[in-house]
């Protein structure tokens, strides 16, 4: 059984997780993330917008969700949805928001 | 930022960048339960990421303040990448095949023969997709 690195309830209620085995990928990938293990769920829990890919897979992206060096950029979550829970895929940081199909925007 | 703006960056900080990666070692992390490939030119570094315009399950990854690329991503790699490109399929099949369906890592050189051809291919897919970024 993969250990569980963190679980978060998502803006619907839908319990999202990353595991070991994703963490350790993306650790080895994406160094600049790791730091940053609070703002991803903060993201998950309440995205500024979230998008869909071609191929089903969700983006939950929040513009300045971490203060530093990174701070003015969008803090983007890549979550498969399977059933009745989600599992963090990645997470990246970009300056431009993602192109996928905008599924829900905050208001405001 | 404005997007054909930060193009026009990343464009500019690469002039020479096609020459410059073909002499990098690259490394190759597959993560099969996200089905995501990340791709470094040497070691993995801090970077943010851009998507590419006619693949859209293609990130450039490049540093935050010099915009000068070291690595990329592919989401969906098998599940939508490969089946939407032969070409990528037919390449990326004979590393399935060896290394299996599970997480693999591979390091490849520039005179690298047994992943040469998957070398060729992204470095093919990397310039010709992104040619307003990658100027030679």
């Amino acid at each position: 059984m993969p250990r569980i690195i963190f679980e978060v309830l998502d803006r619907d209620g839908v319990p999202v997780r990353l595991t070991e085995e994703y963490f350790r990928h993306i650790e080895k990938g994406h160094p600049e993330i790791v730091a940053y293990l609070d703002q991803i769920q903060a993201v998950i829990r309440a995205p500024s917008l979230v998008t869909i890919d071609d191929d089903g897979v969700s983006h939950l992206t929040r513009l300045g969700a971490v203060s530093g060096r990174w701070q003015n950029l969008y803090l983007e979550v890549v979550v498969g949805y399977s059933g009745k829970h989600g599992q963090v895929f990645t997470a990246l940081f970009k300056k431009v928001p993602p192109k996928g199909r905008l599924i829900w925007m905050r208001k405001g | 930022m404005d997007e054909k703006r930060l193009r026009s960056k990343v464009r500019a900080a690469n002039r020479g960048w096609p020459a410059a990666v073909k002499k990098k070692n690259w490394q190759l992390d597959y993560d099969s339960g996200a089905d995501m490939l990340y791709g470094s030119f040497g070691p993995p570094q801090e970077a943010y990421s851009l998507e590419l315009e006619n693949y859209p399950s293609v990130y450039l990854r490049l540093r935050l303040e010099s915009n000068e690329i070291v690595g990329f991503d592919i989401l969906t790699l098998k599940k939508g990448f490969l089946r939407r490109n032969k070409r990528a399929a037919e390449v990326f099949q004979p590393i399935f095949d060896s290394l299996g369906e599970g997480d693999w890592f591979v390091r490849t050189g520039p005179g690298s023969k047994a992943k040469g051809a998957l070398r060729s291919f992204l470095f093919e897919l990397l310039t010709q997709s992104a040619p307003d970024l990658v100027a030679a």
